[in-house]
């Protein structure tokens, strides 16, 4: 049992939130810095991330088959893309036979504007919405509580963190930055039944769940409408692919008489035989599961002599600057992703900072490359740095998106002089410092110049001694603020070598080509 | 130009040269053994929480009929197949009421069913699933709303997995409405790692595997 009165988990709950909103409009750095010095945060991240690495670690264990499914995965999505403008067609063609009625938005407003308005049409004034983070993307249920319609949020996870007024920390388990502790209190602080009763106090996983379960189901079985996301959008036969272990997704695409889908146009596949392998691998890399407990597959609304299902079914297709990343002839295998998470589950900088810290919709490594290009480098060019290229994402990927040479290459754009490409990032250039080019002048000119290399390196073996004097500290502490000051060793390399008997370069080479 | 047409002609403004069939890439997935099929099938639903009764064709409504029993079930729905009212017709004078569904309302649906009865139509034993076609014999909520939903496969549906019921033309074509594959009662992780059954879907799901081979 807890020792707080409801009174005071509300109160608490209230500064929690005042907390969130306050972090989310600080600085990159200081969100990141905030939350490193939150230990339940990291707690919770540090566990979540060992979690879901050796679960997925555990359904692979056969590593020659691993790498050869992602090699069919990463070929597989290629292809997909390849055929992108034939396959939105084919796919709009096939889904409008079926009877479901396509919409195209080129922006997020756009896309809220579609969904507002068949909203509209149908009087539909209550909506449950399954998951899907292209519309936290185009932030839907903002625009529509200003439209005066309830948008509620119905995997456990996003009802969670919707109840909290957070949003998503992870793309696949929303509430991973929360502990149980946390969420007892949340739901005996916020929960209502319909009748307006708060849900008892427990800390039991089970109770929790349940209380969540009773609430929900009620909503669903009186929601106007279901708005869903989709994994994979079948062209050939114009069918919806939903995956999900909870059942809210059946539910919001089943049980209200219109069905709202929305989709980013990159998840197009041509052909059913394209499905299973990225099943397999969305599952497995996402929870480590050989499937999810659903996979629902939609292809129409509800025939004559059918007794449930939605009268009407849409689908909006959201370009939001897909169709930019696109044109980008180094930053296109962006559109690869098939949102399974693998990457920040396997990121040690998103493992420390959590997902809020990067302030946008997708965190981790798929969100340093997606956020930028979406939202701009302007304000999203922060986030890039942080990284420190160790390539764990790269290999975890499966669909092998080069996600650390994605990272670097945004790094660039930010840097380079811009260019007037249309395919250039929005925000080409907005990191670029005069002081920063210098530095990497300067450095370029040494390795590349062996007399002016050798002397700088004589020079700052010799000046050893100042690196302990408090002008260099200061100088270095960007660096030196969170890591002891490096010393530099009191001979170079050089030296060392000629000390060891290796007269050239050249000739320690041809020695240990000898011995071999 | 509308916004269909703006985004079209963008991506075809910058599409590559098609790539070759990706089914072609070389893929060293192992398919598991035909005499493994129904062992994995089996160990895989119940890893999953699913129970797995095995029967043969005379027997089975007996054994759903002990279930219903075991349960606590007082109120039925069936799908309209041949199956279905087979099993209605069993168990009928022992439940409250056990019937083929027809139009009902939500209310009805969420409030008064104890348990759905579906036939898959495939099983795949790599995961563990069920192939469930609905339409208007195989209703969608039957499977989702009631706690309780039993699942009738005869072994001899069962395919190595998922790839190789599409390779071998066996998904419904043209496509039905909606198409389900079922791998275990409905389960979230969502607080804190820890698993929870009977998230929005069913608590409870019991496999009927017909041996038909």
């Amino acid at each position: 049992m807890s020792t707080q009165t409801r009174e005071q988990m509300q109160q608490q709950l209230d500064q929690e939130q005042h907390d969130f909103s306050d972090m989310q409009s600080r600085h990159f750095s200081v969100r990141a810095r905030m939350a490193l010095e939150n230990e339940a945060l990291r707690k919770s991240f540090r566990g979540a991330s060992d979690f879901l690495m050796n679960k997925r670690r555990s359904v692979f264990s056969d590593d020659n088959a691993l790498q050869s499914l992602r090699d069919r995965g990463e070929a597989i999505r290629q292809y997909s893309l390849s055929k992108l403008p034939q396959l939105l067609e084919t796919l709009e063609k096939n889904l409008t036979a079926n009877g479901i009625q396509v919409h195209w938005a080129e922006t997020a407003t756009e896309a809220c504007e579609i969904i507002h308005g068949i909203l509209a049409d149908n009087n539909a004034r209550t909506v449950v919405k399954g998951k899907s983070m292209v519309t936290e993307e185009i932030e839907l249920n903002h625009y529509l509580e200003e439209k005066g319609i309830e948008c509620l949020e119905s995997d456990m996870g996003e009802y969670l963190v919707q109840l909290a007024g957070e949003t998503p920390s992870h793309i696949i388990m929303p509430a991973i930055h929360k502990n149980t502790a946390q969420i007892a209190r949340l739901m005996h602080g916020r929960a209502q039944s319909s009748s307006g009763e708060p849900v008892p106090y427990t800390e039991d996983v089970d109770e929790l769940i349940g209380n969540a379960r009773a609430i929900l189901r009620e909503k669903f079985e009186k929601a106007d409408a279901g708005i869903s996301g989709v994994n994979m959008a079948v062209a050939n036969t114009g069918t919806l692919c939903l995956v999900e272990n909870e059942g809210n997704g059946r539910m919001t695409t089943t049980v209200p008489d219109l069905h709202i889908a929305v989709t980013g146009i990159e998840k197009v596949v041509e052909d059913f035989s394209h499905v299973p392998e990225l099943l397999t691998l969305l599952t497995r890399s996402a929870t480590g599961q050989k499937i999810s407990t659903y996979f629902n597959m939609i292809s129409a609304p509800r025939k004559a002599g059918e007794l449930d299902g939605p009268q009407q079914v849409h689908l909006v297709l959201v370009d939001n600057g897909r169709s930019k990343i696109f044109s980008h002839p180094t930053l296109k295998p962006t559109l690869q992703c098939i949102r399974c998470g693998a990457c920040m589950n396997h990121c040690p900088v998103y493992a420390r900072i959590g997902g809020h810290a990067y302030g946008s919709t997708y965190p981790g490594p798929i969100g340093q490359v997606v956020t930028p290009q979406i939202g701009g480098l302007e304000k999203h060019g922060d986030m890039v740095s942080a990284c420190s290229l160790n390539g764990a994402c790269g290999e975890a990927c499966p669909v092998r998106i080069p996600l650390p040479a994605l990272i670097r290459e945004l790094r660039h754009e930010a840097n380079r002089i811009p260019t007037r490409d249309d395919s250039a990032v929005s925000g080409q250039g907005v990191k670029r410092s005069a002081s920063e080019a210098l530095i990497w002048r300067g450095w370029a000119l040494a390795h590349s110049s062996p007399w002016l290399f050798r002397t700088m390196m004589w020079l700052l073996t010799r000046s050893r001694p100042l690196f302990r004097t408090a002008l260099v500290t200061r100088l270095l502490s960007p660096w030196t603020d969170s890591r002891t000051t490096p010393l530099p060793q009191t001979k170079t390399l050089h030296e060392l070598a000629r000390a060891h008997g290796v007269a050239s370069e050249l000739k320690s080479h041809n020695e240990t080509g000898a011995q071999r | 130009m509308n916004s269909r047409d703006r985004i079209l002609q963008r991506l075809r403004s910058s599409a590559d040269a098609p790539r070759p069939d990706p089914l072609q890439t070389p893929c060293d997935w192992p398919l598991p053994e035909r005499s493994e099929w129904l062992a994995l099938f089996r160990q895989n639903l119940s890893d999953n929480h699913a129970e797995v009764i095995e029967c043969d064709d005379n027997n089975w409504p007996e054994l759903v009929a002990s279930v219903l029993a075991e349960k606590g079930v007082s109120v039925l729905r069936s799908g309209n197949h041949a199956e279905g009212r087979l099993l209605v017709d069993s168990v009928s004078a022992m439940l409250d009421a056990a019937c083929i569904t027809g139009e009902q309302s939500k209310e009805t649906l969420f409030h008064q069913i104890d348990a759905g009865f579906s036939v898959a139509t495939a099983g795949l034993a790599e995961t563990g699933s069920l192939v469930i076609v609905t339409g208007a014999n195989e209703p969608r909520t039957l499977s989702l709303v009631p706690p309780l939903n039993i699942v009738l496969l005869r072994a001899s549906a069962m395919v190595a997995n998922f790839s190789q019921l599409v390779a071998q033309g066996r998904m419904p074509s043209p496509m039905p409405t909606n198409v389900l594959l079922i791998s275990g009662p409905s389960k979230t992780a969502d607080i804190q790692q820890t698993l929870a059954y009977g998230a929005h879907g069913p608590k409870q799901l019991v496999v009927i595997l017909v041996m038909d081979i």
